[in-house]
């Protein structure tokens, strides 16, 4: 298991390095001049010459990707071009809105995993064919929608929920206040997939021998459940959890915007659309580090889980 | 177990025990239900009493977060409404619908001849951060900065003409200049090029700063600022003109217009700009004390046809395209009629607004011009930015050139990218349907079709001589009837050319709560040291 975590963990940074790297050139292959950003149309050419120079921006892609690594070793990710604030102070003052968010919504989702349970156990009842049209119609409905129509609903008619911003990070009440509606908009969609993965899942391990062979000798079907069809119903779910940080990650971006929260999203856009490079990748190389990370956590949870992983990968 | 259940709850088989707890289950849930009562009435009260202490406070929404005070490198509509309530000018704009000036920081202003402007300030303006009183030394550092070429400004171009600000005594001072500069009333003394920062402060911060000035002198100080979630204001007391109208303003950025109206329905913030596409919505159905106020800025949106075109290169060709297209199907389509036709460049109010409403659409006209310059088909691409009113008009453009027989592709770019579509493709850009944003003074629209901004800002590649030489001549010109004659020239020069279609001056549609008076300026910017509430 120890070989197999370095193994993971290694594998984990040259995904981050590779990543990073793509990202930097694909944002350098965009058209739009940070110089343009950062000075302004009213700023003289010389000016923006001299900035270019300074941000190596008149070098070739190779050298620039060189200086972007060399600073990343030395803690160093670069200024914002507009604030003049260093990357990795704003990144890090957004960081912890979206871990809230994401872990939050991470865990809402798992709800999916006790309703895609007794949707199985109970399968093509009442509850099973409810849970099955709802799962499908929520899965369907982009971010968007939800979260414009819970503001409209929840905010707007019934005032009992805020509408913009994170809330007071010092009064956990009011923080939760603010995080319920977003944290409703990204898990929505996930509740209803993991639901229909784990009820697809538990179908399948039910009727397998070994299941089988524990109701015939007598054993309580509570215990039958939890100790030898869950268990296994619920890898596939941890894998897609991991693998849904991705995606999770990616609902911020609309999800922020919508709410006026901060964030890694909100700020990842804005900073794509100003050619703000440095804070592109700053927030880049911190999502994939989030992302990256939790797919490994999620390979490592199943590999503890189910030690047939670790063998396989020997 | 469940017959069962049903059984409990129908209090059959219960005895006298079961009778005792029936009542006191129901005396449980009388209380309950009363106590829910309370509170509820009591949340109302505290709800309605947080509201009255709140009279005196103000949620504005911005856009964005501001990202820069210092007035030598503001960029964003955000640190544009920031450095105007945070530092003083010697003269201010009016809130109001005309372009007027009146004192601020100093008591009297006075422009002796076209180089010399002598003022004098009030006494007992205080810094924040007992940086002491606003004084002459500091005027003359806060102007003379941007003529500093170790200071790169890139705002440079407002105080170009600056010769030095002469230190009279305390308070006393004459701005002298190298050359006359007329726009020095309009685009810089009362604009963010003439907030007045304190030299000791900004000289501790290396002789410029982002976003800690270390001191402040405005209507309102920052109380607190949490990076892109909101900033906290509050009066001054140090301020020596109006009292502040709110005891705190809080604001909020909020990107997207959508979410923005829907805060001010949820009762979130008091003023926020909306998208021209909820105007008439919200026409039809205001919000509850909402009041929304439309006016014009001095930006403007235009079709610009690419002179240095191959396929543009003959006068005939971008005249017939003017002439095919239906600027009123594009502000109705596009920009649901809310704003009106533009008359060219200068928008209404400016010095050179000619109010000559251009001719209708005439597409006889323009296939009679395609003819005679032997065109029978062209395809041509128009660039436009991703957002649905640009989208939008660009369709109808396409429609509208269809109908003469010019195929038009439409290439869609975010801002990003489009900003830098001339860098890119030069000459071989054709149509682009762009918005410009202005100043009060015309002399900031008219530098950008410069000889020398041909690829830079200059996307129609004009090129005048008459045009340049008209541009400078009117810089220098202090005598408003001349200025005027001449940005009519330029305006004239500018249709002549063939490459402009200007289509509407962009207007700003604000909305805010009956109980305050908002502090806008003309163009529907954000005066916050004016806001008061209404009584």
């Amino acid at each position: 298991m120890i070989i197999y975590t370095i193994k993971r963990v290694l594998l984990a940074s040259l995904i981050i390095a590779c990543a990073v790297s793509t990202m930097f050139v694909m944002i350098h292959a965009v058209p739009g001049d940070p110089a343009n950003v950062m000075l302004g149309p009213r700023a003289t050419p010389e000016i923006k010459e001299a900035l270019r120079a300074r941000l190596h921006l008149d070098q070739p892609l190779s050298t620039q990707l060189f200086y972007f690594f060399k600073g990343l070793i030395s803690g160093n990710f670069g200024f914002d071009l507009r604030s003049n604030r260093p990357v990795l102070d704003i990144v890090l003052e957004q960081l912890p809105h979206t871990f809230i968010l994401v872990s939050s919504a991470l865990i809402v989702s798992t709800l999916g995993i006790p309703v895609g349970c007794y949707a199985a156990i109970h399968r093509n009842g009442k509850f099973d064919r409810i849970v099955g049209a709802i799962s499908v119609s929520i899965i369907a409905m982009p971010a968007i929608v939800v979260g414009l129509y819970l503001l409209l609903f929840f905010s707007v008619e019934l005032r009992v929920f805020p509408v913009i911003g994170a809330g007071d990070s010092e009064e956990w009440l009011d923080y939760l206040w603010h995080l319920t509606l977003p944290v409703i908009t990204i898990s929505i969609a996930w509740i209803g997939y993991i639901s229909r993965l784990v009820r697809a899942s538990m179908i399948e391990v039910l009727s397998q021998n070994h299941v089988r062979m524990a109701k015939a000798f007598g054993l309580p079907e509570t215990r039958v459940i939890s100790r030898y069809a869950l268990r296994i119903a619920v890898l596939p779910s941890i894998t897609m959890m991991g693998v849904s940080v991705a995606f999770i990650l990616s609902s911020t971006v609309i999800t922020e915007i919508i709410f006026a929260r901060p964030g890694l999203g909100s700020l990842l856009y804005e900073s794509v659309l100003s050619r703000n490079y440095p804070l592109v990748m700053g927030t880049v190389l911190v999502s994939t580090i989030f992302i990256v990370g939790g797919t490994t956590i999620a390979d490592l949870i199943n590999a503890a889980l189910d030690p047939r992983a670790v063998k396989e990968n020997d | 177990m469940k017959q069962c259940l049903k059984r409990m709850l129908s209090g059959k088989n219960w005895g006298r025990l079961g009778v005792f707890k029936l009542k006191l289950i129901k005396a449980i849930a009388r209380f309950s239900q009363n106590l829910g009562l309370a509170a509820l009435i009591c949340s109302f009260s505290i709800i309605g009493s947080i509201n009255a202490a709140k009279s005196a406070e103000l949620n504005v929404r911005l856009g964005e977060d501001f990202t820069t005070l210092d007035p030598a490198f503001w960029q964003s509509g955000a640190d544009y409404t920031m450095i105007n309530v945070l530092f003083p000018k010697l003269i201010e704009f009016k809130s109001g619908s005309d372009w007027e000036y009146e004192l601020q920081a100093a008591e009297s202003i006075e422009q002796v001849d076209e180089l010399t402007i002598k003022f004098k300030l009030k006494p007992g303006l205080l810094w924040t951060g007992n940086y002491g009183e606003v004084t002459t030394e500091d005027v003359k550092y806060s102007y003379e900065r941007y003529i500093d070429p170790e200071l790169n400004s890139p705002i440079i171009g407002d105080w170009l003409s600056l010769k030095e600000v002469e230190i009279v005594d305390k308070y006393s001072g004459i701005i002298h200049l190298k050359e006359p500069f007329a726009p020095i009333w309009w685009s810089t003394l009362p604009y963010t090029s003439g907030a007045i920062v304190s030299k000791k402060a900004t000289e501790k911060a290396g002789g410029k700063f982002t976003t800690d000035p270390g001191a402040t002198a405005g209507a309102y100080k920052i109380e607190s600022w949490t990076p892109r979630e909101k900033t906290v204001l509050v009066p001054h007391d140090g301020w020596n003109g109006p009292k502040a109208g709110f005891d705190k303003i809080t604001i909020l950025p909020i990107q997207e217009p959508k979410s923005a109206e829907i805060a001010f329905e949820a009762g979130e913030v008091d003023i926020t700009e909306i998208s021209i596409g909820s105007v008439p919505n919200f026409k039809k159905s205001p919000p509850t004390g909402g009041v929304l106020d439309v006016r014009p800025t001095a930006d403007y949106t235009f079709l610009g046809i690419n002179i240095a075109n191959e396929d543009l290169s003959d006068v005939r060709v971008r005249q017939a395209i003017k002439k095919a297209i239906d600027v009123d199907a594009i502000l109705e389509g596009a920009y649901f009629g809310v704003p009106e036709k533009s008359t060219g460049l200068v928008a209404p109010g400016l010095v050179g607004y000619t109010g000559v409403v251009p001719d209708p659409r005439d597409v006889d006209g323009a296939r009679a011009l395609l003819a005679e310059a032997g065109v029978n088909s062209l395809s041509l691409e128009v660039d436009v930015l991703n957002t649905a009113e640009f989208i939008t008009a660009a369709q109808i453009i396409q429609a509208n050139l269809g109908e003469i027989g010019i195929n038009l592709q439409i290439n869609q770019l975010d801002s990003g990218a489009f900003w830098n579509v001339a860098a890119d493709r030069k000459e071989a850009l054709q149509l682009t349907l762009n918005n410009y944003t202005s100043p009060p003074d015309p002399s900031w629209s008219t530098q950008w079709f410069l000889r020398d901004q041909k690829g830079i800002w200059n996307w129609v590649w004009l090129d005048s001589e008459e045009f340049d030489n008209l541009h400078f001549a009117a810089l220098k010109e202090t005598d408003i009837t001349k200025r005027e004659t001449m940005y009519y020239d330029m305006q004239r020069v500018m249709d002549e050319s063939g490459g402009f279609l200007f289509i509407m001056h962009p207007p700003s549609v604000i909305l805010y709560r009956d109980n305050i008076k908002p502090g806008l300026y003309p163009n529907g910017g954000l005066k916050l040291s004016a806001f008061q509430p209404a009584k």
